[in-house]
């Protein structure tokens, strides 16, 4: 009985641990990037490692932990350093698969460029940024 | 035992004398790990050509040699009197050696010169075209120009016994059976399949920065000691490489420099801003209808997504800086008449000249005599003599 009563304690006690830990498991792979903020975490591809200088690329943009009804709601990158961002206007689509897609992107220089993302539900927004060293 | 020491210490140095040589000698080769990062993204050279896929006469034998009648050929202005060549002159790195252009009438702008142009997204000063045969087709119209027209062009096309057999042999239809504004759309695809060609040779620079990947002592040492001094202000401390990145040393992308923005009292020249407005306008560009590219993926390239900034206002697109001691004077609108001239400009920038919303790196250099002889030392490694070798296919 006693054992009947601790396995049904230890039950409950994982399925809300399960339900309330972020689900990194699913984006945290090397392929890309985390962009973490108090309310949400992204994952983005490609990594910046597979950027290059002015040549363009799509980012693939995945909500890993967030509130119910986050949505990712615009992307952009700058260059603190500089003044300026980017010389295009990136177009986000919300795919199929939940992944959202940035397309349109090119960074035109190298060095410190900052990857803006903003998101929002119901109830909350958020501006998240990721730093990313673009190499020559 | 001394006695016997000496002949042998001696020996040492003697043998040691051409390795401290070496040391010396390459005190210049000596970068930092980003300085080398960047001297690397300024190669390889050449490049390897791309076919355009907006021009379907891109790569075409035939058209190129047809591009490269045309391109002399007085026939395609209004008064008979001007060709492309008139200010893209081969001997001058196509450019003209003026200030401004003169056509029928005096442009606001300098001739840029016409080499190493299949990597470009964006072409003119201003980008006011996203490919090569609409940029080629600007100047045919323009009133300052060669001021001709659609219908112009088409009744040289058609008339002149030896252009119509050209234009059908590289058409494949007859100028007589097509309508104006194809026979300009083909005359600049056909003009642009032969500038398409043209590319500036391997350089010292090019030779330095292999050598330096390779680590090719006799190539390092055929370098000119400023010109590795130049090469470091460059890549390092003068940043300039941020901009004229890569092997065709630009960005391709577009920066106010404090270059002043009226083309003459009371008239502003808007660079970009105007470029930007003139091409969305443009019948001649990759979305356009007379572009030969898969439209799904035209509308996937960089220009299907360009912003209209605040910023664009008296900008201009970064040139390239291969040949550039042949293609003086400098700068949109020929202001600068030599590369010590362009060195000044950097070193003592006016930042009141600079927008207010633009490229906050830049600073005035500040450099000493040595270090902007030893800048323009570096320039001249980009160019490769005699000039006229601008190699065409």
């Amino acid at each position: 009985m006693t054992g009947n009563i601790t396995s049904a304690i230890c039950f409950v006690a994982t399925t809300i641990c399960l339900a309330s830990a972020p689900a990194l498991a699913d984006c945290g792979d090397a392929s890309g990037f985390l962009i973490k903020g108090d309310t949400a975490v992204l994952h983005l591809t490609p990594p910046p490692a597979a950027l290059k200088v002015g040549e363009p690329f799509a980012l693939a943009l995945e909500i890993c932990d967030a509130p119910t009804g986050m949505e990712v709601i615009r992307l952009d990158a700058r260059m603190p350093a500089h003044g300026h961002g980017m010389n295009y206007v990136p177009e986000l689509s919300h795919m199929d698969d939940g992944r959202y897609l940035a397309e349109g992107m090119l960074l035109h220089m190298p060095g410190e460029w900052e990857f803006v993302v903003d998101v929002r539900s119901p109830d909350q927004s958020e501006r998240l940024t990721a730093a990313v060293d673009l190499k020559p | 035992m001394i006695c016997r020491a000496a002949p042998i210490a001696l020996l040492i140095c003697i043998a040691s004398l051409p390795f401290f040589e070496g040391i010396t000698a390459h005190a210049n080769d000596r970068f930092t790990a980003e300085e080398r990062s960047m001297i690397r993204a300024h190669g390889p050279w050449p490049l390897k050509p791309s076919p355009d896929p907006s021009n379907r006469f891109s790569g075409n034998q035939t058209a190129i040699a047809f591009g490269k009648e045309l391109f002399e050929d007085p026939r395609l202005s209004r008064d008979g009197n001007l060709s492309c060549a008139s200010c893209h002159v081969p001997e001058l790195g196509f450019t003209d050696g003026l200030k401004r252009s003169t056509g029928i009438g005096e442009v606001d702008r300098n001739a840029p010169a016409i080499a190493n142009l299949t990597s470009l997204r964006w072409f003119g000063w201003d980008g006011r075209s996203d490919t090569l045969w609409g940029q080629s087709i600007h100047p045919i119209l323009n009133d300052l120009e060669m001021a001709a027209t659609a219908a112009d062009i088409a009744a040289q096309m058609a008339d002149q016994e030896d252009l119509a057999a050209r234009y059908e042999q590289t058409t494949k239809i007859n100028p007589a059976d097509e309508p104006s504004e194809t026979i300009l759309v083909n005359t600049g695809k056909i003009l642009a399949a032969y500038q398409e060609t043209l590319r500036t040779p391997r350089t010292r620079f090019d030779d330095y920065r292999d050598a330096l990947i390779s680590g090719d002592i006799v190539g390092l040492a055929a370098y000119p000691d400023a010109a590795k001094r130049g090469l470091k202000i460059f890549t390092g401390k003068g940043k300039c490489s941020i901009c004229h990145f890569g092997p065709l040393f630009t960005n391709g992308e577009f920066h106010s420099i404090g270059i002043k923005h009226f083309a003459e009292a009371g008239r502003v020249d808007t660079g970009r801003y105007g470029g930007l407005k003139a091409f969305r306008t443009s019948k001649f560009n990759r979305l356009g209808p007379n572009s030969d590219e898969d439209q799904a993926r035209a509308a996937k390239a960089p220009s299907a997504y360009v912003a209209f900034l605040h910023s664009n206002w008296g900008a201009y697109r970064v040139p390239s800086l291969r040949n550039v001691a042949a293609t003086a004077p400098y700068m949109h609108d020929g202001s600068l008449a030599t590369l010590e001239d362009v060195v000044d400009h950097y070193s003592d920038m006016n930042m009141d000249r600079l927008h207010s919303d633009g490229e906050t790196l830049l600073r005035p250099l500040d450099l000493s005599a040595r270090e902007r002889a030893d800048l323009v030392a570096f320039l001249h490694t980009l160019t490769a003599a005699p000039v006229a070798h601008a190699a065409g296919d």
